[in-house]
C-alpha cells in the first residue's frame, strides 16, 4: 500500500492502495466515480477513457503508482445533469445513448477531440477521433451527428456576437 | 369488445398525438451521458465480499472428486461452495433445466462452473478458486453438431445429443421441384456471433435482515430469475427481490440466468456481507451464451417467370453443452426458412444439437439471421439466371394480408413487405446504382449494390403465455408512477411507456415516472426480448389508462359535485364538460383519494394475441403477428486484400406505426452495424471445445469507423393490435442486412461466400475461385 | 507474486533509472505508456518485482534534427509523432505507422519505445523505422551502444537489449526532398487492430516520370521478425514504375516472406497479402508522385 496524490475534476484526493491498482478501479472503487466503465480491461473498448493531463487514455491501463501529481477529468468532470456540457447535450438530444454503458467514454473522448478543432468536423475526422470506443447498441450514426452539433454549438458560443 | 379497449382505440384515432410518433427525448439521456447513471455492477458496499466463480478445465470430464480444503484454508475466503451446497434444484434453463448450477459429476463444457468462492479482495477469490482441486477423468469433446447426430457418437445427456427435431411441410415437396424450371441448392455457415455488451455479466446478491435475498444483476425477465433462483434455493419466491434495470446492453445474452443463482448461494453464506460478481471479458466469453452456429443446407425450385415453387431446408443448430432457448430457437429459424413468401411446396426441418462447444442461447434475430441467406441468395441467383429484377420476384412471391403463407396458414395481422420493396425499388440508392457503382474510390476497388427482405415474429408465438402487465400510481405531486417489469436494455422502451401513458393521460411526459425491472414494485410483464416489448408493455400501459381515467373521473365527479358522465379529460386536468372553469388537477385529486384512504394505483393486463392452431411438430408456429422490412446496400471490395466496407445502408422495416422515430432511427441504425458485424467480422472460434477467441482484442466487433451511413425510411401498416399500431423492429433491423452485405459482394466482384462472417481472407479466396473459373469457362 | 505485492518506483532521471536496473536480486520492468506491459501484467505474463515507471521522464521526449540523423525520445508517443512536422515533412512513413496504431487513446499512451520494447513481429513502427535505417541506442549504467534495428530483434518478443539496459534514443535518416514513403497495413477492421501483414515503403524518386533510383521495403507480421525484401527492392529501379513493372515486383513478395498461421490469418494468405499490400502501396505512391 502507498498513497498518492493527484487531482480529479479539479479537486486534490490522496488515494491509498497498492500501487498497481488500475486507476479505473480506483476511480470506481475509491473515489465513488462510477461514470468510467470497465468493459475489456484491456485499452480495446475505451469505456473507462478519461482525460490524463488533457489527452484521452484508458483508465484501465494506467496505474495508481504513475498517478502521483497528475490531473484528471472523469466524465462527471466534464458536466454532471445540473449543467452539462454541450457534448453531453448533444449526445442527449440526439439520441446518441441507448444502453449508455458506452457514453461516458464516448463523451470524454469526444471532449478531448472538442478542445482540439475549432470547425465543425467531417464524419470521417469524427471517424478517427472515435476509433478507440466501442459501441454496441447505437449503430454510431447519431453519435457522429451528435459531436457534429456539439462543434457547431460550440463554434456559435465561440463567436463574437 | 370491453368499455376501456374501446376507449383506448376512441384515443388512438384521435388524430391529434401529442407524445406518440414524436422524437420525445430519451428519458434516460441526461443520467447516461454525465455518467450519474447507475448500473448495477456500478454499486458499492463498505462490508462488500468478492465473488468468483471456478469454470471446468475441459470441455467433456468426468468429475471424480472435488477437493476444497485449500480454497477453504486461504486466510481471505469467506466462503467456497460446490453442488453440495446448493439446497434445491441443481439446475436451471429457461425452458429445460439441463443446465448445472453446479456440476457434480460431469462437465459439459468450459464454461461449466464447478465451484464458488466468496473472498475479502477479488484477487483472493481468484487466488482461493485456484486451490479448488478437481480430478478429472477427460472424454474425448464432441466438437460438430452433425457428428453429435450420428449413432455411436459420445452422449452428452440421458436423452441423447438432439435436444429437439422441429418439421414444417406443406404443399408436396416432390411435385414442387418437378415443376421447376431452375432449382438451387447451397450450404450456409454461420457464426459463433457474440452479443458483446459492453457491460459483461455481473451483479450484487445480499442477504437481509429479515431473511429475504436481493440480488441486483442486469437481466432481460427478472420474474422469471426470481423463480430460477427460487428452485434452486428452494425458496419462497416471494422472498427473493430482483432488480434487473438498467442493462448494459442484453441483445439476448442477459435473457438467460447469467450469475443470479451464484450471487444468490454465496449472499447465503456470508453472513449478510454483500457478494458482487463481476465478469471479465474473458470469462464472460467463455461462460456467456452465443448465437447458435447453423449449417443450412437449402434447396430452392422456381419457375422461368420468378415463382418460388418449392423450398427445402434443412438446418442443425449447434446449441453447445445447454438447451437454453435452443429449441425455440431452431422453432423460429425453420418457422421463417421460406421467407415471408407464399411458397406453395416447403418441406423444412431443423435440428437442435449439443456439443461441447461453449453453451448458445437467444440473440436478437432468435435463429432467423442463421436462415434468411438461404432463400434470399436462392432469390438473388434466380435473378441473375432468368435476368428478372430481383426486387420484382421479391414482390411477386411477397404474401400480402390475407394470404397464405409458405407455412400453409392464413395471415391475418398487418404485412408490409410489399411497401418496403417500393421503398426500396425508389430509394435513391438503388435508382442510381449504376451510378454509385461507378464511383469506386480506387481503381482496384469494386463496388456492388444489393437488396434482401426478411421478417421476424413478435412475440412467443403458440404454447408460450404471453402477456403483458402494467401498473399507475398517482403520485403526490399529481405526477403518475407507471411500472412495468420490462426492462431497459439500451431500447428506450421506457421513454416509449412515458409517451404511450402521457397521451392516454394526457399529461406532460415530464409527469409520468417509469420503474422497470423490479420485481417487488411491478407485476411480471414477460421477457425483453422477441421483439415484444414496446408492443406488450405499451399496449398494457394504453389497458391501465382507462382504470386510471375512471377513478380520476369518479374523484373528480366527487370535487366537482356532478355526476360522473359530466367530467371529461382535458390536458393536465379534468373539467365539467363545457366548462374549462370548473376543473380539478391530478394533484388535488390525490389529496381527495388520500384524505379517503382509497387506493391510487391500476392495474392493465394484455394478453398477446396468437393464432389458433399450432402447426404440427412446428415447436410453435406461426406466430399471429411479424414485422417485416427490406434493406438496401453498397458495398466496396478491395480486391486485392478481400477487405470490404459497407458503405451505404437504406433500412426500410415495416414497423406499424412509428412511436418515436429517433428511437426507431436508433434501434435501425444499431441494428444494421449488428448485421454488418455477424456478416464481415465476427465470430468466436473454438478448437476441440477450447476457445481461441479469447476477448476484445480478437473479436472484432464494428467501430465507428466502420460505420456506413445508415438511412431508415419507415413504412406504416398499422397493426390493429398494436399500441397505436405500433408492431416490434428491434430484431429484424438486423437481418435482412445480412444477405444483402452477400448479394452486394457478389455483384461487386462474382464471388459468393457462404461461410460467414465473410472475412477479407475468405473473400480474398473467393474472388480468387471465381478468377480460376472464368480461366478455365474460356 | 501478487499483483497488489508488485511494487513500482519512478525515478525522476535517467541515471537514476540506469542506477536502479544495476540490481539483479530483483527483476525491474520497465514501464512507459503501459499499454503492453500492463496487458501482460493483467494475463499473469512477465510480472516483475518492481515496475519501474519512466512515463515521467520528459528527458526521453524529443523529436529533433541533428547533423547525423533525426533523434527521437523513446518515450515519445504515437501521437507526439503524428503531430510533428518535421517527421510528416521527413519520416512520413513513420507518420503513417503511428497514425495507424490502435486507436486514439492507445497513440497519446503508447510510445515508440514502448513499441520497439515489446518486439511483436506485428508491431506498427518497426518495419517502418527499418526503411529509415533507424539506429537504437541502448545505454546501461557504465556504458552505451547503438545498435542497427536489423540486428537488434532476435525473435518475437526477443531483442539484444540486456537486463540492465534500456533504449535511450532511435535515430533515423530524415527522407530527402524527392524520397516519398507509405505504410500499408491489413487488419481485421480500421481501429483498433492487430496487423495481419504490414510494410512500409520508401522510394527515391528520379527525375524521369515514375523513375525509382532506389527504394526500401519491410514488412511485417510474416516472419519471427521484420523482413526486408531484398529482391523487390533491386526490382525497383529496374524500369518506371507503371501498373506492370508494380504488378511485377508485388508478385515477387511473396517469395520473401515466411509467415505461419493463426487465429487471425493462414500463413497463404498473408503471404498473397504481402505482395497485395506492397501492390496497393506503390499504386498509392505512385498516384501521390503523378500529383506532385
Ligand atoms: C488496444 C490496443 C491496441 C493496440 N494496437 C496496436 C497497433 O495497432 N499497432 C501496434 O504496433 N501496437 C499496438 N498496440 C501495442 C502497444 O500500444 C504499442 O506497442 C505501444 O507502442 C507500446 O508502447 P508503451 O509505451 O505503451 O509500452 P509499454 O507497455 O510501457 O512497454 C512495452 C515494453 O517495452 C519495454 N520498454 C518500454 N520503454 C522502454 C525503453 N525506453 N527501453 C527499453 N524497453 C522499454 C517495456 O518494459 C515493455 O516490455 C496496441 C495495444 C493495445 C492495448
Ligand atoms: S475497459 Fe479500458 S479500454 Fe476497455
Ligand atoms: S449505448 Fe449501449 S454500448 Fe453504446
Amino acid at each position: 500500500m502507498k498513497t498518492f496524490h493527484f487531482k480529479v475534476n479539479g479537486e486534490e484526493v490522496s488515494v491509498t492502495c497498492p500501487p498497481t491498482k488500475t486507476l479505473l478501479d480506483v476511480l470506481r472503487d475509491q473515489l465513488d466515480l462510477t461514470g468510467s466503465k470497465e468493459c475489456c480491461g484491456k485499452g480495446e473498448c475505451g469505456s473507462c477513457t478519461i482525460l490524463l493531463g488533457g489527452d484521452s487514455v484508458c483508465s484501465c491501463l494506467v496505474l495508481a503508482g504513475q498517478t502521483e501529481n497528475v490531473s484528471i477529468t472523469t466524465v462527471e468532470g466534464i458536466g454532471l445533469t445540473t449543467k452539462m456540457d454541450v457534448v453531453q447535450q448533444a449526445f442527449s438530444d440526439e439520441g446518441a445513448t441507448q444502453c449508455g454503458y458506452c457514453t461516458p467514454g464516448f463523451i470524454v473522448t469526444a471532449r478531448s477531440f472538442l478542445n482540439s478543432i475549432d470547425y465543425i468536423p467531417t464524419d470521417d475526422e469524427v471517424k478517427t477521433a472515435l476509433g478507440g470506443n466501442l459501441c454496441r447498441c447505437t449503430g454510431y450514426t447519431k453519435i457522429i451527428k451528435a459531436v457534429q452539433t456539439a462543434a457547431q454549438i460550440q463554434q456559435a458560443e465561440k463567436a463574437p456576437s | 369488445m370491453s368499455k376501456e379497449v374501446k376507449d383506448v382505440q376512441k384515443l388512438e384515432n384521435q388524430q391529434q398525438l401529442k407524445w406518440v410518433g414524436k422524437s420525445v427525448k430519451r428519458i434516460d439521456g441526461p443520467a447516461k451521458v454525465t455518467g450519474e447513471q447507475k448500473y448495477k455492477t456500478d454499486f458499492n458496499y463498505p462490508n462488500m465480499v468478492w465473488g468468483k466463480v471456478l469454470r471446468a478445465r475441459y470441455p467433456f470430464a468426468k468429475i471424480k472428486g472435488i477437493d476444497t480444503s485449500k480454497a477453504e484454508a486461504h486466510p481471505d475466503a469467506v466462503c467456497v461452495l460446490t453442488h453440495k451446497d446448493i439446497p434445491g434444484f441443481n439446475g436451471f434453463g429457461i425452458v429445460t433445466p439441463d443446465q448445472p448450477v453446479l456440476c457434480e459429476d460431469v462437465v459439459r463444457c468450459t464454461g461449466d462452473a464447478v465451484a464458488l468462492v466468496a473472498a475479502e479482495s477479488l484477487e483472493a477469490a481468484e487466488e482461493a478458486i485456484n486451490l479448488i482441486e478437481v480430478d478429472y477423468e477427460p472424454l474425448e469433446p464432441v466438437t460438430d453438431a452433425e457428428a453429435a447426430m450420428i449413432q455411436g457418437a459420445p452422449q452428452l445427456h440421458p436423452d441423447g445429443n438432439i435436444h429437439s427435431h422441429v418439421t414444417i411441410v406443406n404443399g408436396d415437396i416432390d411435385k414442387g421441384f418437378e415443376e421447376a424450371d431452375f432449382i438451387f441448392e447451397n450450404t450456409f455457415y454461420s457464426p459463433r456471433q457474440m452479443h458483446a455488451f459492453i457491460e459483461t455479466e455481473g451483479g450484487w446478491g445480499k442477504l437481509e435482515e429479515d431473511g429475504s435475498l436481493t440480488i441486483q444483476c442486469p437481466a432481460q425477465y427478472g420474474h422469471r430469475d426470481k423463480l430460477q433462483i427460487a428452485r434452486a434455493l428452494a425458496l419462497n419466491p416471494e422472498r427473493i427481490h430482483v432488480y434487473s434495470s438498467p442493462n448494459g446492453g442484453g441483445f439476448g445474452g442477459k435473457d438467460e440466468i447469467t450469475v443470479q443463482i451464484y450471487l444468490a448461494l454465496l449472499a447465503q453464506n456470508t453472513d449478510g456481507r454483500p457478494v458482487k460478481i463481476h465478469l471479465s471479458r474473458e470469462e464472460s466469453v467463455i461462460a456467456g451464451i452465443k448465437r447458435h452456429p447453423f449449417k443450412v443446407t437449402v434447396k430452392t425450385g422456381a419457375k422461368k417467370d420468378g415463382t418460388l415453387i418449392a423450398n427445402k431446408v434443412r438446418a442443425v443448430a449447434d446449441t453447445g453443452a445447454y438447451a437454453s432457448l435452443g429449441g425455440a430457437v431452431t422453432a423460429l429459424a425453420i418457422e421463417h426458412a421460406s421467407g415471408p413468401y407464399k411458397i406453395p411446396n416447403v418441406d423444412m426441418e431443423g435440428f437442435c444439437v449439443y456439443t461441447n462447444n461453449g453453451i448458445a442461447g437467444a440473440f436478437r434475430g432468435f435463429g432467423v439471421n442463421q436462415v434468411c441467406v438461404g432463400i434470399e441468395t436462392h432469390i438473388d441467383m434466380l435473378a441473375e439466371k432468368t435476368g428478372l429484377d430481383p426486387i420484382e420476384i421479391r414482390k411477386k412471391n411477397a404474401y400480402l394480408q390475407g394470404d397464405r403463407s409458405s407455412l400453409g396458414h392464413v395471415v391475418s395481422s398487418s404485412v408490409g413487405t410489399i411497401e418496403t420493396l417500393m421503398e426500396a425499388e425508389e430509394c435513391d440508392l438503388w435508382v442510381n446504382r449504376e451510378l454509385y457503382k461507378s464511383q469506386v474510390s480506387e481503381p482496384w476497388k469494386k463496388r456492388g449494390v444489393a437488396a434482401a427482405t426478411s421478417f421476424h415474429g413478435v412475440g412467443m408465438g403458440i404454447g408460450t403465455p404471453d402477456y403483458g402487465a402494467a401498473t399507475i400510481e398517482l403520485l403526490k405531486d399529481g405526477r403518475f408512477k407507471v411500472g412495468v417489469a420490462i426492462e431497459e436494455i439500451g431500447t428506450g422502451n421506457g421513454t416509449v411507456y412515458a409517451q404511450v401513458a402521457a397521451e392516454c393521460l394526457r399529461c406532460e411526459v415530464d409527469n409520468i415516472a417509469v420503474i422497470q425491472g423490479d420485481t417487488k414494485e411491478t407485476l411480471d410483464s414477460g421477457t425483453i426480448s422477441a421483439s415484444r416489448s414496446t408492443y406488450t408493455g405499451g399496449r398494457a400501459i394504453a389497458t391501465a389508462a382507462p382504470n386510471m381515467i375512471t377513478l380520476l373521473t369518479e374523484a373528480a365527479a366527487e370535487i366537482l359535485n356532478v355526476s360522473k358522465s359530466e367530467i371529461e379529460l382535458a390536458d393536465n386536468k379534468l373539467i365539467v364538460a363545457g366548462d374549462e372553469s370548473q376543473s380539478v388537477n391530478y394533484k388535488q385529486i390525490y389529496e381527495k383519494l388520500y384524505e379517503q384512504h382509497r387506493s391510487m394505483r391500476v392495474e392493465g393486463h394484455f394478453y398477446l394475441p396468437r393464432e389458433k392452431k399450432e402447426l404440427k411438430n412446428s415447436g410453435g408456429a406461426p406466430h399471429h403477428l411479424y414485422g417485416y422490412m427490406t434493406h438496401v446496400v453498397m458495398v466496396e471490395v478491395d480486391t486485392l486484400t478481400g477487405e470490404t466496407d459497407v458503405l451505404h445502408v437504406v433500412a426500410i422495416p415495416d414497423v406499424g406505426k412509428v412511436l418515436n422515430p429517433q428511437g426507431l432511427e436508433g434501434q435501425s441504425e444499431g441494428g444494421a452495424v449488428m448485421g454488418i458485424g455477424y456478416t464481415l467480422y465476427e465470430d468466436i472460434l473454438i478448437e476441440e471445445g477450447y476457445h481461441k477467441t479469447k476477448n476484445f482484442t480478437d473479436y472484432i466487433i464494428p467501430t465507428i469507423r466502420e460505420t456506413p451511413i445508415i438511412e431508415t425510411i419507415p413504412v406504416e401498416s398499422n397493426e390493429k393490435s398494436g399500441p397505436f399500431g405500433a408492431k416490434g423492429i428491434a430484431e429484424v433491423v438486423m437481418i435482412p442486412i445480412i444477405p444483402a452485405i452477400m448479394a452486394a459482394i457478389h455483384d461487386a466482384t462474382g464471388a459468393r461466400i457462404n461461410h460467414l462472417p465473410a472475412t477479407p481472407e475468405r473473400i480474398y479466396k473467393a474472388i480468387q475461385e471465381t478468377k480460376k473459373q472464368t480461366l478455365v469457362s474460356r | 507474486m501478487r499483483v497488489s505485492e508488485i511494487d513500482l518506483v519512478s525515478p525522476s532521471s535517467v541515471d537514476k533509472c540506469l542506477y536502479m536496473l544495476r540490481d539483479h536480486d530483483k527483476t525491474f520492468r520497465l514501464l512507459a505508456g503501459g499499454t503492453d506491459a500492463i496487458v501482460q501484467m493483467k494475463d499473469g505474463k512477465r510480472i516483475p518485482d518492481i515496475w519501474i515507471n519512466i512515463k515521467n521522464l520528459t528527458e526521453l521526449r524529443y523529436i529533433r534534427e541533428e547533423k547525423e540523423g533525426i533523434h527521437i525520445g523513446p518515450l515519445t508517443t504515437h501521437t507526439d509523432i503524428v503531430k510533428s512536422e518535421l517527421l510528416q515533412k521527413k519520416a512520413d512513413v513513420l507518420v503513417g505507422a503511428s497514425m495507424e496504431v490502435g486507436a486514439i487513446q492507445l497513440q497519446n499512451m503508447g510510445t515508440v519505445g514502448g513499441n520497439i520494447g515489446t518486439a511483436s513481429p506485428a508491431g506498427d513502427t518497426i518495419p517502418a523505422l527499418f526503411v529509415l535505417d533507424a539506429q537504437i541506442e541502448l545505454s546501461s549504467f557504465n556504458e552505451k551502444r547503438t545498435i542497427p534495428i536489423n540486428e537488434f530483434f532476435t525473435g518475437p518478443g526477443k531483442t539484444v537489449q540486456k537486463q540492465n539496459e534500456m533504449i535511450t534514443n532511435i535515430i533515423i535518416q530524415p527522407q530527402s526532398e524527392n524520397e516519398i514513403g507509405i505504410f500499408e497495413k491489413l487488419g481485421p477492421r480500421k481501429a483498433q487492430s492487430i496487423s495481419i501483414v504490414n510494410v512500409a515503403i520508401t522510394l527515391r524518386m528520379g527525375s524521369n516520370p515514375r523513375e525509382c533510383l532506389e527504394g526500401k521495403i519491410a514488412f511485417g507480421s510474416v516472419g519471427p521478425t521484420i523482413i526486408r525484401s531484398k529482391k523487390c527492392e533491386k526490382m525497383l529501379a529496374l524500369g518506371p514504375l507503371d501498373d506492370t513493372a508494380i504488378q511485377d515486383i508485388a508478385g515477387a513478395a511473396w517469395k520473401e516472406v515466411m509467415p505461419i498461421s493463426d487465429v487471425r490469418a493462414s500463413a497463404k494468405y498473408r503471404r498473397s497479402m504481402a505482395s497485395a499490400l506492397l501492390e496497393r502501396g506503390l499504386y498509392r505512391l505512385m498516384n501521390r508522385w503523378d500529383a506532385r
